[in-house]
């Protein structure tokens, strides 16, 4: 069994592999993550049954928290398999922070969150405001503190999907790269490391002043929206909201009472850029 | 239409106006319920009484203005509020007393 | 802040009445709804939410609140005789339909692009007491 270890924003990894050449991509894309000795999760990548560690190699992703049936991926995949593996952990696992399926950027101390489903283009903002003047936070989750409502980071790799690999080459071709994964369940991915401040601030939470659900391939629009239906939207975007109680409660009940929020509907990222930067100077 | 209702555990829900639905948090199943007009109004009438529809009526009145807001709706505003409480009954948020 | 329930004093200074009222000799307004229209979502753990659990329900377009009027494009309702508009006869949509349209794959059955897309702004619009406003908001928790 080959491991590595990594830390991001608050929680630590373990992740195993009897594929070496697994564990060395991850060394490589997170080689400028600490690397904790203790560890809040573990992750291992197997062979679904012995042989197939050789045979048309097929990699079954377990960890401490695990969703029975799901589907095991080709050895070519297996870096999806640890983000799969890393992202459920967090998900059915963190309660220290309240968990939204939100991307998250910083700038003058402020955190932006922008919220939506896959293919809302959440994601790709997040990484181009990271190589435009923001401080990139996050991806995928944004965490949000029980105690004093700051976002805070959890700067994984940035998992970019189709279109948007295209994208972030164009903005960033200096930054590294994962090798592009064609045809995942997901559709094409390729992982980028986020920008070298991302990673050096990632215990450095930012005060939530800006809420959006960005809407990517409809025409330009800005709407506000009411805090019952940002209420509604973000207990769905959130992992842990019913486990957490009325802990969860309280926190996402300041958040929505406090954030201005609004649903931005855009055809390309520099509309997007645009509306952001005219909602956040109106703050 | 005579039966009285009263909330559970009135101590244990927190209501959270936010625009025109409210969120309620219940401590006991640790479930969050949206609701809407006029259903928080009416467990705010209630307080830890337990009451009538249309004692719930004559409350809900004299700090409302209330407004039917379909029109051609024949539903009758003590029908309407015998329903939202017996929502919350079938919610397992608040009793029905027989009489 | 959070409301007290049972505190006698709660008429006079809930935070809503405060909130909404432009004019404070005025009083607030209440919307009753109606019997049928449920007035309560209740929130479900996301990961345990799976597409079938809140797609049984179904929306009229319009309401009967709409009745005999038009739907504009803006999802409004409007008399008859607007230009533009699209004629409604309160045919219900079945959440599932919807949820489809509103991301942007299909049209409303049996609606062309324009008339489903206008009734979808309608669909948007709804208020708490309308008719299929429940159904909406559960929508919300799919998507």
């Amino acid at each position: 069994m080959h491991e590595t270890h990594f830390k991001v924003g608050p929680a630590s990894f373990r992740v195993g592999s009897v594929w070496k050449e697994i564990i060395d991509q991850i060394e490589m894309l997170y080689a400028s993550y600490p690397k904790p000795k203790l560890t809040d999760y573990t992750v291992t990548l197997d062979a679904i049954r012995p042989w197939r560690r050789f045979v048309r190699p097929s990699v079954a992703i377990n960890g401490d928290f695990m969703l029975p049936d799901a589907a095991p991926l080709p050895l070519s995949h297996g870096l999806l398999g640890a983000e799969m593996g890393v992202n459920l952990q967090m998900a059915l696992g963190w309660r220290r922070q309240l968990i939204l399926h939100a991307s998250s950027v910083e700038k003058d101390g402020k955190s932006l969150l922008m919220s939506g489903e896959s293919g809302s283009g959440k994601s790709t903002l997040s990484a181009i405001l990271g190589h435009r003047g923001w401080r990139f936070m996050g991806d995928e989750f944004a965490l949000i503190d029980h105690d004093n409502g700051f976002v805070m980071p959890y700067p994984r790799l940035i998992s970019l999907k189709n279109q948007a690999i295209e994208t972030l080459k164009k903005e960033a071709p200096h930054a590294q790269f994962g090798p592009l994964m064609k045809d995942t369940p997901k559709g094409d991915i390729q992982h980028i490391v986020p920008p070298a401040q991302a990673i050096r601030k990632m215990e450095q939470g930012a005060k939530p002043a800006l809420l959006l659900f960005p809407n990517y391939g409809y025409d330009a629009e800005i709407r506000e929206m009411l805090p019952s239906e940002v209420f509604m939207r973000l207990t769905q975007a959130s992992a842990n909201f019913v486990g957490l109680g009325e802990t969860g409660f309280n926190t996402l009940k300041h958040l929505v009472l406090d954030v201005p929020t609004f649903e931005i509907a855009y055809q390309n990222g520099d509309e997007a850029e645009a509306m952001i930067n005219q909602l956040w100077e109106q703050l | 239409m005579a039966n009285r209702y009263k909330m559970r555990n009135v101590s244990n829900l927190i209501l959270q106006h936010l625009d025109y639905m409210s969120l309620l948090y219940d401590r006991q199943s640790g479930i969050t319920h949206i609701i809407a007009e006029p259903a928080p109004q009416i467990i705010e009438a209630l307080g830890h009484d337990a009451m009538k529809p249309s004692q719930i009526e004559r409350i809900l009145k004299k700090q409302y203005d209330i407004q039917a807001f379909e029109d051609g709706n024949s539903d009758s505003f003590e029908e309407i509020i015998a329903a939202r409480l017996d929502e919350f009954v079938a919610l397992g948020l608040a009793e029905k007393i027989l009489s | 802040m959070t409301d007290n329930i049972g505190n006698p004093d709660a008429e006079n200074n809930s935070d809503k009445q405060d909130d909404n009222s432009v004019n404070p000799n005025r009083r607030r307004m209440l919307m009753m709804g109606a019997v049928a229209t449920s007035a309560v979502v209740t929130v479900r753990p996301a990961i345990a939410q799976t597409s079938g659990s809140v797609l049984d329900c179904d929306i009229p377009v319009a309401g009967s609140h709409g009745y005999g009027k038009n739907i504009a494009p803006d999802g409004t309702l409007v008399s008859p005789d607007t230009e533009g508009s699209f004629h409604q006869d309160g045919r219900r949509y079945t959440a599932n339909n919807i949820k489809q349209a509103l991301s942007g794959g299909k049209s409303l059955k049996g609606a062309s692009y324009d008339k489903s897309q206008a009734y979808l702004n309608y669909i948007r619009r709804l208020r708490a007491g309308q008719s299929g406003f429940t159904c909406f908001a559960s929508l919300q928790y799919s998507r």
